[in-house]
């Protein structure tokens, strides 16, 4: 009765908890890496860092934002591109899980057949 | 429907889980799949390494579905009361279609729910072996459980459910209830309780998304104001959420995301008392800013931190107020500059007035109120507000005030409910239910400088510190505020005793001890005092409140003393104002004047369990009355500092010689005073003494009547009987003869007076006489003196006139 429940959970319930997990893993380093709000921000000043004098030319206006907008979209691409790489890795892992979730209760089975046989 | 059925695999299920929730099991299954792993490895490619991997990814499966399913076991699909259970409750059924009752309870008390209601509600052994369980079935159980759940708005039927249904199943559950002051509202509020707390702790296990590493890089750096202000943003944690439990709370974070999201001037100003949960608004304000999955949230305000900053640390921190200026300028163009940053401006008064404290920069920040993009969040004081809008009336129509009302019963509770466990890990105690009840009680009583919920969650915190064994109880609470608030709450009267209620019933004669005659009156003023003590009265007037009129010296001061001394035990709970000092205008000043620490506002916050005597009523100026008529009336006088000072817990006594001719004269014509007492105040009303709307505001009007000659003999007796008590020491006993007391009688009374001056004609003429005898050595101790009337007269001053005593 309670292996029947088992199946029962691990192909219905079990694998849309599993995924929904996944999918919450994805969504944490994306929100850890900030992705969307350094991609709408992305040629913002740096932390409004200024280095005018008091009473600038509209050239040196230009120049400062300019230079500080660079700074600003050099940092937010490289932690971009290490939220992408960690997602990229992580959705691997999180397909990896979804796959082998319906296989996992057979592998016990598998590995009893390839035990009896000697290996491969 | 309401069947258990324990062979259910939902049951199964639920009694599987808690074998895997062993910590034995876990450590088990950890090692085996550890020597599996560690096996297979080492046999890698070879036959038995596919043999370990078996058991390997069986507790792997197992563990997926412990993890997942088992330990927070869904509720069933049918409505079936198996699929209700909770696995808790399940397992506490055990395996037995019909448990035992005993066995049942015992399991139930067991559960976490139930050891969070005996803890809180004192539903412990005692009180369920108290309960008459005749004829309660397990059917019974179930039906009222549905109930119960139904009415708690709870998702299942914990063990917390069940014993609460199995306790209103019980015949005499009201009546054991009431013993111990609750009632079923309250033990369905029990569960809702647990089942907050239960989210909480859920709530705290996951992780919220706040913004990541780069959320601030596009914000500016504000140096000068993370010196001077304090980021209430970063105070907050990505595991734990800001709960705000008041409607009108939770409609204020909507209003100002509303303000800050839309065009128009860029601030809010909170208003309201101190205690009424204006900072706890801005702090669930700014917990909203920093939820990612926030959908009311728009993008113009995510990730906005909210800084506070303090008055007091600015002007301490610099010299001169053009220094404060300047700096106040100086955060205002970062915070500017920044573009992340909404300022808050706790008391906000403070910067606009000058003094200790304080530092009045109206004109720099009146621009940024009307017209500028910087976000600013001002809380005020009521008071200080309407100050500000009379002072400045321009700049106060400039905020977007939003009123933050007190909480009612009903939030306050849920407040301190959600606070409970922080005060309790802080403090290493456990709170019941009565605590929370009392706090919110008496800090509404007497904390009036706090609005609540504040003022409740302060009591509630500093009553930890009188905790016994660890228990928060209502008794620890009353003891908080007699030591922090200074108030004596002795007073209060209750049946609990048989002594107390032998004390209530024996009224009459306790008075009598220390009063002659005056039969009707204190017969009036004890049936008062006793639907008082039973609860038959209202709750928001003060306790009782009498009007005595009659002549001078026939007891009226001498009752109000008495009622003191009986009613609330101890003759120190006695309030007097002569009102013949507050007969003009101005007086009503001093009579509300909160600083005189011996003045009526004091004495009565200090000691409101009081008899307050409003002596020589009839002399005092009209305003003075008109006054006194919110005290009649709702217990309530309202200080100088327009704070409510609270008389509902005092007895009112009012005297008056008005009327005291008429009085005299019924007397002398053999008439019955207690059939004179409309006549009496019709004819004060219309000879314009009292209005009819002061008059009628009494609980009683008690006529006093002179004093007869036999009166005044039993009066020599009482005053003896405390002169023998102050001799009592010194072993020393007096008795008078019958010749002697007449004497006393006829000396002490004066037709204008009254029995006024028998006191001290005894005590003067007794004392002198025992002085006498004492120092000539014929008084020893255990002497027993007795005086004549010669021993009396040799004592008197002849012809001496007879001044009155000190009223």
């Amino acid at each position: 009765m309670l292996a029947l429940s088992l199946f029962r959970w691990w192909y219905l319930d079990g694998f849309r908890i599993s995924a929904q997990k996944s999918l919450e893993r994805l969504k944490n380093t994306y929100d850890f890496f900030s992705i969307g709000q350094l991609m709408r921000t992305f040629f913002s000043p740096f932390r409004q860092v200024s280095a005018l004098s008091a009473h600038p030319t509209f050239f040196e206006k230009l120049l400062d934002k300019l230079v500080s907008r660079l700074v600003g979209a050099a940092v937010r691409f490289f932690i971009i591109l290490l939220g992408l790489l960690a997602l990229i890795f992580q959705s691997v892992f999180s397909l990896a899980l979804i796959l082998l979730w319906p296989v996992l209760p057979l592998l016990p089975i598998v590995c009893l057949i390839l035990g009896v046989k000697g290996g491969f | 429907m309401n069947e258990f059925n324990p062979h259910s695999t939902r049951a199964k299920e639920a009694r599987l889980g808690k074998f895997l929730g062993h910590f034995a099991i876990k450590t088990l299954f950890a090692l085996i799949s550890v020597a599996c792993a560690v096996f297979a490895i080492y046999y890698l490619g070879k036959p038995l390494s596919f043999f370990l991997l078996i058991p390997l990814i069986l507790i792997l499966i197992l563990y997926l579905w412990y993890a997942f399913h088992l330990s927070h076991l869904p509720l069933g699909k049918t409505d079936n009361i198996t699929d209700l259970l909770s696995a808790n409750a399940i397992i506490a059924l055990g395996h037995h279609p019909s448990v035992e009752k005993s066995t049942l309870v015992e399991n139930l008390k067991n559960t976490r729910s139930g050891h969070f209601l005996a803890a809180r509600y004192g539903l412990n052994e005692n009180f369920l072996k108290s309960l008459d369980a005749t004829g309660v079935t397990l059917e019974n159980i179930f039906e009222k459980a549905r109930e119960v759940r139904a009415l708690a708005e709870v998702p299942s039927i914990a063990g917390g459910v069940l014993l609460i249904a199995y306790v209103l199943s019980c015949q005499n559950h009201e009546q054991k209830l009431n013993e111990i002051k609750l009632d079923k509202d309250d033990l369905i509020n029990g569960m809702v309780w647990y089942d907050y707390l239960h989210g909480l702790v859920k709530e705290a296990k996951t992780r919220r998304r706040t913004g990541g590493i780069g959320r601030d890089l596009s914000f500016g750096y504000i140096p000068t104001l993370e010196k001077y202000g304090e980021n209430i943003s970063a105070r907050l944690s990505a595991y734990s959420r800001v709960h705000v439990n008041q409607a009108n709370s939770t409609e204020a974070v909507a209003q100002m995301l509303k303000t800050f999201s839309t065009g128009g001037r860029q601030n809010v100003a909170l208003v309201g008392k101190d205690g009424s949960g204006r900072s706890t608004i801005v702090t669930a304000f700014a917990d909203a800013l920093l939820d990612s999955d926030n959908p009311l949230v728009p993008h113009n305000l995510k990730y906005r931190q909210v800084f506070k900053l303090d008055a007091a640390s600015l002007v301490s921190g610099t010299k001169e107020q053009g220094d404060t200026e300047r700096l106040v300028a100086a955060i205002f163009a970062e915070v500017a500059k920044a573009k992340n940053i909404i300022l808050y401006l706790d008391n906000a008064e403070l910067f606009f007035k000058s003094g200790v404290g304080s530092v009045d920069l109206t004109n720099l920040i009146e621009p940024y109120v009307s017209n500028s993009n910087l976000r600013l969040i001002f809380t005020f004081d009521e008071a200080a507000f309407l100050e500000l809008s009379a002072h400045s009336p321009r700049l106060s129509s400039d905020f977007n005030k939003i009123t933050v009302t007190a909480s009612d019963e009903k939030e306050t509770l849920k407040v301190m409910q959600d606070r409970v466990p922080l005060l309790e890990s802080r403090h290493k105690v456990v709170y019941s239910i009565w605590a929370l009840k009392e706090s919110y009680r008496l800090s509404l009583r007497y904390l009036q400088d706090l609005a609540e919920p504040g003022a409740a969650v302060n009591l509630l915190e500093t009553a930890a510190t009188f905790a016994e064994n660890g228990y928060v109880s209502d008794a620890s609470v009353a003891r908080a505020v007699e030591k922090t608030v200074g108030v004596k709450l002795g007073g209060e009267t209750s049946l609990d005793t048989k002594e107390e209620r032998d004390r209530l019933l024996n009224l009459e004669s306790l008075i009598h001890e220390r009063l002659i005659d005056q039969v009707p009156a204190v017969k009036a003023v004890s049936d008062a005092l006793r639907r008082a003590a039973a609860g038959v009265r209202n709750e928001n007037r003060p306790i009782g409140t009498f009007l005595f009129l009659g002549p001078t010296g026939v007891g009226k001061t001498e009752l109000s003393k008495a009622i003191a001394a009986v009613y609330f035990n101890n003759s120190d709970n006695f309030i007097r104002v002569d009102l013949n000092e507050f007969v003009s205008e101005s007086d009503v000043a001093r009579l509300i004047d909160s600083k005189n620490p011996t003045g009526l506002i004091s004495s009565i916050k200090l000691n409101p369990f009081s008899v307050v005597l409003f002596d020589e009523i009839e002399k005092a100026h009209p305003l003075v009355l008109t006054a006194l008529l919110q005290v009649l009336d709702e217990g309530i006088l309202r200080d100088d500092q327009n704070h409510d000072l609270s008389f509902k817990d005092a007895i009112i006594v009012a005297t008056s010689n008005a009327g005291s001719a008429e009085i005299r004269e019924w007397v002398k014509l053999g008439a019955d005073l207690s059939a004179k007492k409309e006549e009496l105040t019709n004819n004060l009303i219309k000879n314009g003494t009292f209005k009819p709307e002061f008059l009628n505001r009494f609980d009683e009007v008690c006529l006093f009547k002179p004093l007869s000659k036999d009166d005044l003999l039993k009066m020599v007796d009482i005053i003896l009987n405390s002169v023998n008590k102050t001799l009592e020491p010194r072993k020393i006993s007096i008795t008078l003869t019958d010749d002697a007391k007449a004497l006393l009688a006829e000396k002490g009374y004066d037709p204008e007076l009254g029995a006024r001056p028998l006191r001290r004609l005894v005590q003067s003429t007794v004392e002198n006489f025992v002085a006498k005898q004492v120092i000539a050595g014929a008084a020893t101790s255990g002497s027993v003196l007795t005086l004549d009337a010669n021993a009396i007269n040799s004592e008197l001053p002849p012809e001496t006139p007879l001044t009155p005593p000190a009223a």
